[in-house]
């Protein structure tokens, strides 16, 4: 019972942290249509500036900074390259996007080199914390409550601000939203950057407990195409919920065939609920 | 009678197909280049895949990007046989293609509803799960380690004749000739009215549903086709290299035969994807070994064939730019 | 229509062509699948620069047969698949009698596969799987790191002196971490020890909270842990995030200095078997890290690794091999290194190498280091002390416990 109580804690915490990087992928997909396969690079780049800056300014500046710059790299990446492939067949978004993940790998190891790296998270949150049921890492519970309140955040953005609704009302019908006289294709460079900030703020946070290398991307983005599919596409509570239950089957039991679960699930509510969990009827498919 | 011939003759000397395999055909002769013959095998199989991947992506318009998985569980079918049940060339290769579209053809009944995005997220996220299948069941896969020691047998006719395959010319021209009746039977099946099916659920999937057709188990029997020949491809590469690895199924790999389609142009003409294929698997190995950095040059050229080429070398060629095939 | 097939024919044969390399000169080849890419990309640039420092030693000193050494290097992706693909393509293309390279095991079970059949020599220059000299084991393919039998019979009885008897075992899911875990089991019984618990780590894990948690909740004396590559790397940290080595000894059975570097100094605790160290105090050590600073000045590691070091040697006896045997020759150049000897002078390392003739591995010492703290380290290299070394003669494999029969020499 004790071990099952520290298996659930950590799931929630490690599907807090994959919530956090399923929303930007969720968005991006909802938004734009386009499967984003160089989001993992991003959540990688998140954790080399964070890196990179550490040493110069500590964690809590470091934090914003490399947000703010990975943001920055997901609106030149649209404004250069991926805003030409929006309406066109998904394929081309998914091979463009492939295409400079694989660039971006290597720009990574000229940057920063082949060997990995490490950084070490502030003093105050270091260390472990007795919970009663067991000593936990008290940087994961730093790591869960900032992925909550990121999430919160954007919530807070896409339900109470007049961007948010017209994001939501871009997703639902660009046509209708254009003739409103919305500035669109500036709305969705900033969906395209947000999304990059949220990975690049997983890449931060994740840091501390990863160790910093070219191929890390790849750990944060099958999940989030799992979550995805489970949540329904584009839909907030859907990968909320998605990367909750993703974390949790993933920690439950330990084992060879754990990374499989998920995928279980995913067919399994597929054949129950065609559209994910949360998924409602949209443009996307007949 | 003579002109019957003549017509017949000339049909098969206009066929690009007859001189692609021609060209293949004389291949080992050619002096210089023709020593280079696993590598002139490596491309007729993955010419083979990508033709087969072509019923999906070019003439249904399904992008699918986790075809590897079915390449691989071809592989893995195969290789399993050969260790554990029966040795031999038929039987496991039977096996293997028929392991291979039994997999295609039931995940394709959970995801034959589907189209564009969701298709293509979920032809993702089910290859990842065979990979973790593959990579991770040590006692049947093999593991990490893959299977290794599959040997190539002998095939023939008992007491008339026998032809060894472990020779690396020989198993080309085994490679070449299975190549030779798939391409023709691709050929047929896009053409026949099934594929015209194909083709008008790419252009417009509802109307053709209203027209009468039931466009679910269409799609479903395109993806299945292409998993066939893609299982048969793996199965063919197993034996190339006596040995089955668990790589070829993850995601990262599927993305090889979406550009080698895309490429060569398989979307605008059928012979796109043998071209994109060969240039592919050429190309990609010699950038590999001109310099250290190569990913960022090969990502770079992903780009800029999906922003400047989208319609691949052929879609160029042949200045077909009114009828882009994929919108 | 002709045009398509022109153009198939054009490209096909200006590729190939263009894949041609260099008229010919009188050079010996050496084909290099080595990693540039995917997860050990790192281990792979080490090893290269090994190999090539070899090179340019053998050809100052005029070359091998009075010819010049040439090292053709191909990424290996880290994907067996790619470079089985790859030793092909230097074997028909560039027509290469000798490869080596292969870090990961499966990468150099692919290699060795292909190296067999067309009858090439492959020196595996680094990976540690017990199968590689055991049951893929085969008379074209040479070992140069030592295996896992090696490493746990010289470290496990130090741990059980120094740190205590109770163990817990953290076991990467498949074939080389079971053969760490089954060999300190093995020591473990031989001296009574207690077996507390054991978790298997699958391949690709990168949080391992859970398993850190359960192993704690069991009060070991000793965490021994089988696990490698990427994994490791995040399993170090979140040792240090746990405060895991504030409870028990943190053993990594086969400690990569690529990985403890990137951990840093803070995160790098604990006592640990090793292959090679740059700190071991000799002669041919000191000179060998000396030539490697000044040849490659400004690179990410500044000191060479265990990599870097069978990269050099696995080249510089190929090269010798070559040169005894007196002909390019394959199976003459197998007979010369079958049962070679490479005295203690310039091996690297304390005490000879033996190249042993039944199983092609080489038989070296084998090292136990402790990891510094902070405060004890003169420089960011510095990371690591050498506390005992164990030759490989006493830990190796007898040939009852891993009877392999090679195929015979190729023609």
């Amino acid at each position: 019972m004790e071990l099952f109580l520290c298996y659930l804690t950590n799931g929630i915490v490690n599907g807090l942290i994959y919530a956090v990087v399923a929303l930007g992928f969720t968005l991006i997909l909802g938004v734009m249509q386009v499967i984003n396969f160089s989001h993992g690079l991003l959540f990688a780049f998140g954790a080399y500036f964070s890196f990179s800056l550490m040493k110069y300014v500590g964690f809590w500046i470091a934090l914003p900074i490399s947000c703010f710059f990975v943001g920055v790299m997901g609106i030149l990446i649209e404004r250069l390259a991926v805003r030409r492939v929006y309406g066109k067949n998904p394929l081309f978004g998914l091979l463009l996007t492939f295409g400079i993940a694989m660039a971006l790998e290597e720009v990574i190891r000229m940057v920063w080199g082949k060997p990995g790296h490490s950084v070490t998270a502030p003093d105050f949150i270091a260390g472990v914390v007795n919970l009663g049921i067991m000593y936990y890492s008290k940087y994961r519970l730093f790591l869960a409550g900032l992925s909550a309140l990121v999430i919160l955040l954007v919530w807070i953005f896409l339900e109470r601000t007049p961007y948010g609704a017209i994001i939501k009302a871009g997703a639902h019908d660009s046509e209708m939203v254009m003739a409103l006289g919305k500035n669109l294709p500036k709305m969705r460079t900033l969906v395209f950057g947000l999304g990059a900030a949220l990975a690049g703020v997983a890449g931060v946070i994740a840091a501390p407990i990863h160790s910093i290398r070219p191929v890390m991307g790849t750990y944060v983005l099958m999940p989030a195409f799992v979550i995805v599919v489970l949540g329904g596409i584009g839909s907030f509570w859907g990968s909320i919920i998605g990367g909750l239950i993703f974390g949790i089957s993933t920690s439950l039991y330990p084992g060879r065939f754990t990374d499989i679960i998920p995928y279980v699930l995913m067919a399994l509510i597929l054949l129950w609920r065609p559209r994910g969990l949360m998924g409602e009827k949209s443009i996307l498919e007949v | 009678m003579n002109s019957v011939v003549w017509q017949w003759c000339r049909k098969i000397l206009g066929s690009p197909m007859f001189w692609i395999a021609g060209f293949f055909a004389i291949f080992p002769f050619i002096p210089y280049i023709g020593e280079f013959i696993s590598m002139g095998t490596e491309v007729l199989i993955w010419c083979l895949f990508a033709m087969g991947f072509n019923i999906l992506l070019g003439y249904t318009g399904l992008p699918s990007f986790g075809h590897g998985a079915y390449f691989g569980i071809g592989a893995y079918a195969l290789g399993i046989t050969f260790k554990h049940l029966i040795q031999g060339v038929w039987i496991p290769l039977i096996l293997g293609v028929l392991v291979g579209t039994l997999f295609t053809a039931g995940v394709g009944l959970l995801i034959a509803r589907k189209r564009g995005i969701y298709f293509a997220l979920l032809t993702i996220a089910f290859s990842q799960m065979f990979f973790f299948v593959a990579f991770r069941w040590d006692e049947v896969t093999g593991g990490e380690t893959g299977l290794s020691g599959v040997d190539r047998m002998s095939v023939g006719i008992p007491s008339l004749f026998s032809i060894d395959l472990s020779s690396g010319l020989n198993y080309y021209y085994f490679v070449l000739a299975i190549f030779a009746v798939s391409m023709l039977v691709i050929w047929r099946i896009v053409h026949s009215p099934f594929g015209r099916v194909l083709q008008a659920i790419r252009e417009n999937e509802v109307r053709t549903k209203y027209v009468g057709y039931n466009t679910t188990a269409y799609k479903w029997a395109s993806f299945t086709l292409s998993g066939l020949f893609a299982s048969l491809a793996g199965c063919l590469h197993v034996l190339l290299q006596n040995a089955a690895f668990p790589e070829v199924l993850e995601w990262t790999k599927s993305g090889d035969v979406v550009m080698m389609t895309l490429l060569g142009g398989g979307m605008v003409n059928f012979y796109g994807s043998i071209l994109g294929a060969s240039i592919f698997i050429i190309f990609r190995d010699l950038l590999s070994s001109f310099w250290e950095s190569w990913l960022l040059l090969y990502g770079s050229v992903f780009v800029i064939i999906i922003l400047f080429i989208p319609n691949g070398i052929l879609g160029i060629l042949t200045q077909k730019k009114g009828r882009a095939v994929l919108k | 229509m002709k045009k398509l097939v022109t153009i198939l024919s054009i490209v096909l044969l200006s590729g190939l062509l263009w894949s041609q390399s260099s008229p010919a000169e009188e050079v010996i080849k050496i084909g290099v699948v080595s990693p540039a890419s995917g997860n050990y990309a790192d281990h792979g640039a080490l090893e290269r620069r090994g190999m090539q420092m070899a090179v340019e030693e053998l050809n100052q000193a005029g070359g091998v047969l009075g010819k010049n050494l040439q090292l053709v290097a191909e990424d290996s992706e880290t994907n067996p698949q790619v470079a089985a693909r790859k030793a092909r393509r230097l074997i028909e293309v560039d027509k290469v009698k000798y490869l080596m390279g292969g870090v990961s095991s499966s990468v150099a079970i692919a290699v060795g596969e292909v190296a067999q059949r067309y009858g090439v020599i492959f020196f595996a220059t680094n990976q540690n799987s017990d199968t590689v000299t055991g049951k893929y084991a085969h008379r074209c393919v040479f070992r140069v790191p030592p295996n896992m039998a090696m490493a746990l019979r010289a470290l496990g009885p130090y741990i059980l002196e120094t740190v205590g008897n109770r163990w817990y075992f953290l076991t990467h899911d498949y074939s080389w971490g079971w053969s760490g875990t089954r060999w300190a089991r093995n020591v473990l019984k031989a001296h009574n020890g207690v077996d507390v618990g054991e978790s298997k780590v699958p391949l690709g894990t990168r949080d391992f909270s859970a398993f850190l948690i359960k192993a704690r909740a069991t009060k070991p004396d000793a965490l021994v842990i089988t696990v490698g590559g990427v994994d490791r790397a995040a399993l170090m940290e979140q040792i240090y995030e746990f405060g895991i080595h504030k409870d028990m000894t943190v053993v990594h059975t086969l400690y990569d200095y690529e990985d403890a570097w990137a951990a840093g100094p803070k995160k790098n605790v604990g006592i640990h078997g090793t292959e090679w160290y740059y700190d071991i105090d000799k002669p041919d050590v000191r000179e060998f890290v000396q030539k490697y600073k000044k040849r490659w000045l400004g690179v990410a590691i500044p000191v060479p690794t265990q990599d870097t070091a069978n990269g050099y040697l696995a080249t510089r006896e190929l090269g010798r091999a070559i040169q005894r045997a007196g002909t390019e020759n394959v199976a003459a150049v197998i007979k010369a290194l079958e049962g070679h000897v490479i005295p203690e002078s310039e091996s690297l390392r304390h005490g000879p190498i033996t190249i042993r003739d039944w199983d092609h591995q080489f038989i070296c010492t084998y090292y136990v280091v402790r990891s510094k703290k902070p405060s004890e380290i003169r420089d960011r290299a510095d990371l690591c002390e050498i506390v005992k070394w164990v030759p490989g003669e006493k830990t190796a494999r007898t040939k009852a416990e891993n009877p392999v029969k090679l195929e015979p020499y190729p023609e």
